[in-house]
């Protein structure tokens, strides 16, 4: 009798994992299915049409082996994207993550009003580029924008910022840091969080300034978030596009084209599909790498 | 515990240093919330008005104000198209999205099968692959589907699932992020619960549905807000998969009516009212959905921020 009913829970057992197992891979087909194809299968697509010359609409493909590569290194214009995207880097990162640790450490406090504070600091991030790309547009408007007037209050001449070769880029930078700087913030206030109390306590207890709590508890306390933010903003400057689209298109003469725009141009303005997808190989290199480095540094240095 | 935390500075000093704070922040809120307020301003006013004279303080007069800019904008230059597109879009991203990702989190986080690591890896490798890497091969593989849009088996002859919803809808039914969201999420729920409905004889989907996805209200709303918001903006994608106004989303629409390619070159007298009103109610329902459900962004951002 014993024996019956043990055998009896093991069948049931068994097939309850056998229903399991059945029923997990049923699951995840929807998911993992869509990730292979419209995620996967076009990474390999793009490797394999950066070695031809293809037209889409027509569906003629040449293999041409690695010229494209070889163009992109002999194009001067490739050379001027890759300077513009490297220098919108520059500007971009550093500027992000300042100005997201300044707002956060000025909302780092339990005041009224507080979380509508934070709220109104971060919606910049929420709302569509391409909407903000336009007001921002009419910002810099030279003879009436605000920017414009803002500035002739310090004495700076109005110039047409969006169509000067040396105000371009800034200009794009300007608007990208204050689109971006709300989350920054958020990510460094979740860090700010998770500073214990006490290590404080006991600073203030040695006679610790405000300037010496930040420097010696808060700021390296919160490495890890910078180091994260910084390959994040490393990351996404790399693939800046619709700012670029939408606030200069690229120009004056090049002056802020980047290399998704480039991807974008070469495969839908001048159909040149191949060379298009060698550049979006050379990105997808550079941020594979950059991914590298923030996975080895958050699984050493860190227990997740 | 604020108390705790204040140092004791002199009186003058620790009136200054408060008052430099009070300052900060509120350079701060001007910096975030005056473009906001100089696009829904200026798009109030009537168009010669803001062109000539620019900065002026009767644009804040409510007197000079007119809704001109967004009747023109809502029917002459297609904002409604552009608004209706964007939020069947939208909303289908969301509604699929939210579904197989959190089935996807559900096995992953509580289901024991073989090769589940390897195929969690594979999910986790695809959260490192952007959409500015695959666009154009995902377009030539959406034009070039066999069978469908006219295609062959081959994929030649038609324009496969180029400028349709298919096309723009497909390649987002998931979210890897997603997945890994829900995966840690469901992890933290006690096994009893589940196990309990298994040997009542619930099949897993009805788990899922009747155990899981009741308890995971908190995680269904940041990740379902976060895919809305992120379809409702999206650009690059809609931008290269349609072909016609009929499927420009806001953002590809609000581009092709900033470059002259949709229907207001016509109007140019009220052309930078008509965009900046285009540009307010492209970015109104988000700020709708940001008061609505302000800490769920919030707590969003700091769970995918740092895993």
């Amino acid at each position: 009798m014993a024996v019956g009913t043990a055998s009896r829970f093991q069948e049931f057992r068994a097939e309850l994992r056998r229903s399991e197992v059945k029923w997990a891979y049923t699951l995840i087909l929807p998911a993992v299915l869509p990730l292979l194809i419209f995620t996967v299968l076009p990474v390999l697509g793009a490797i394999g049409l950066s070695f031809t010359q293809f037209d889409a609409f027509s569906a003629t493909m040449r293999w041409i082996g690695p010229e494209n590569y070889g163009e992109a290194f002999r194009n001067d214009l490739f050379r001027t994207t890759i300077r513009n995207t490297l220098q919108f880097t520059v500007g971009f990162v550093p500027l992000s993550m300042a100005v997201g640790f300044t707002a956060a450490m000025l909302l780092n406090r339990r005041i009224r009003g507080i979380s509508f504070l934070r709220g109104a600091y971060y919606l910049p991030v929420l709302t569509s580029t391409i909407a903000m790309g336009i007001a921002w547009m009419w910002l810099f408007q030279p003879q009436v924008g605000l920017v414009s007037l803002v500035l002739k209050l310090i004495g700076v001449q109005p110039k047409d910022w969006l169509n000067s070769p040396f105000t371009a880029m800034p200009a794009v930078i300007g608007v990208a840091v204050w689109k971006a700087f709300g989350g920054t913030m958020l990510i460094y206030l979740a860090g700010l969080q998770g500073i214990p109390e006490t290590f404080y306590d006991a600073a203030k207890v040695d006679g610790a300034g405000r300037w010496q709590l930040l420097r010696f508890i808060t700021w390296p306390l919160l490495r890890p978030v910078t180091f994260y933010l910084f390959i994040i903003g490393m990351i996404d400057s790399l693939q800046v596009f619709d700012l670029v689209m939408i606030m200069t298109e690229g120009g004056p003469a090049f002056r802020t084209t980047t290399i998704v725009h480039q991807i974008y141009l070469n495969a839908f303005k001048f159909n040149q599909m191949g060379y298009a997808s060698a550049m979006a190989v050379v990105l997808f290199i550079a941020i594979a790498v950059l991914t590298f480095f923030n996975w080895k540094f958050f699984s050493s240095s860190l227990e997740y | 515990m604020a108390q705790t935390r204040r140092l004791r500075l002199p009186p003058r000093e620790e009136l200054l240093y408060r008052t430099l704070l009070v300052i900060g922040i509120l350079i701060g809120l001007v910096i975030a919330a005056l473009p906001f307020l100089w696009m829904a301003v200026s798009s109030l006013g009537t168009a010669g008005m803001v062109i000539r004279i620019g900065f002026t303080w009767d644009m804040f007069n409510p007197l000079n104000w007119s809704l001109e800019p967004y009747i023109v904008a809502w029917k002459m230059a297609s904002i409604s198209k552009y608004i209706r597109t964007t939020t069947i879009y939208a909303v289908a991203v969301t509604v699929l999205a939210t579904t197989t990702s959190s089935l996807a989190g559900y096995v992953f986080g509580r289901l024991r099968f073989p090769a589940r690591d390897f195929l969690f890896g594979l999910v986790l490798a695809t959260m490192m692959i952007p959409g500015s890497v695959t666009f154009l091969p995902l377009f030539i593989l959406m034009l070039r589907l066999p069978l469908l849009g006219g295609n062959d088996i081959f994929g030649a002859g038609g324009h496969g699932l180029y400028n349709s919803y298919a096309g723009l809808i497909l390649p987002n039914v998931v979210s890897a992020s997603s997945i890994f969201l829900f995966r840690q999420f469901f992890r933290t729920l006690p096994k009893d619960l589940e196990d309990a409905a298994r040997i009542d004889g619930c099949s897993e989907p009805m788990i899922w549905l009747r155990v899981i996805m009741p308890l995971s209200g908190p995680v269904v709303t940041v990740v379902a807000l976060f895919q809305f918001q992120g379809s409702w903006n999206a650009f690059v994608w809609p931008l290269v998969m349609s072909s016609s106004e009929r499927l420009y989303t806001i953002s590809v629409g609000m581009y092709s009516l900033a470059y002259g390619s949709g229907s207001l070159t016509s109007m140019a007298e009220l052309f930078q009212s008509v965009l900046l009103a285009g540009s307010v109610m492209a970015v109104l329902p988000i700020l709708f959905l940001f008061i609505a459900f302000q800490r769920q962004f919030v707590q969003g951002i700091a769970l995918t921020g740092l895993k």
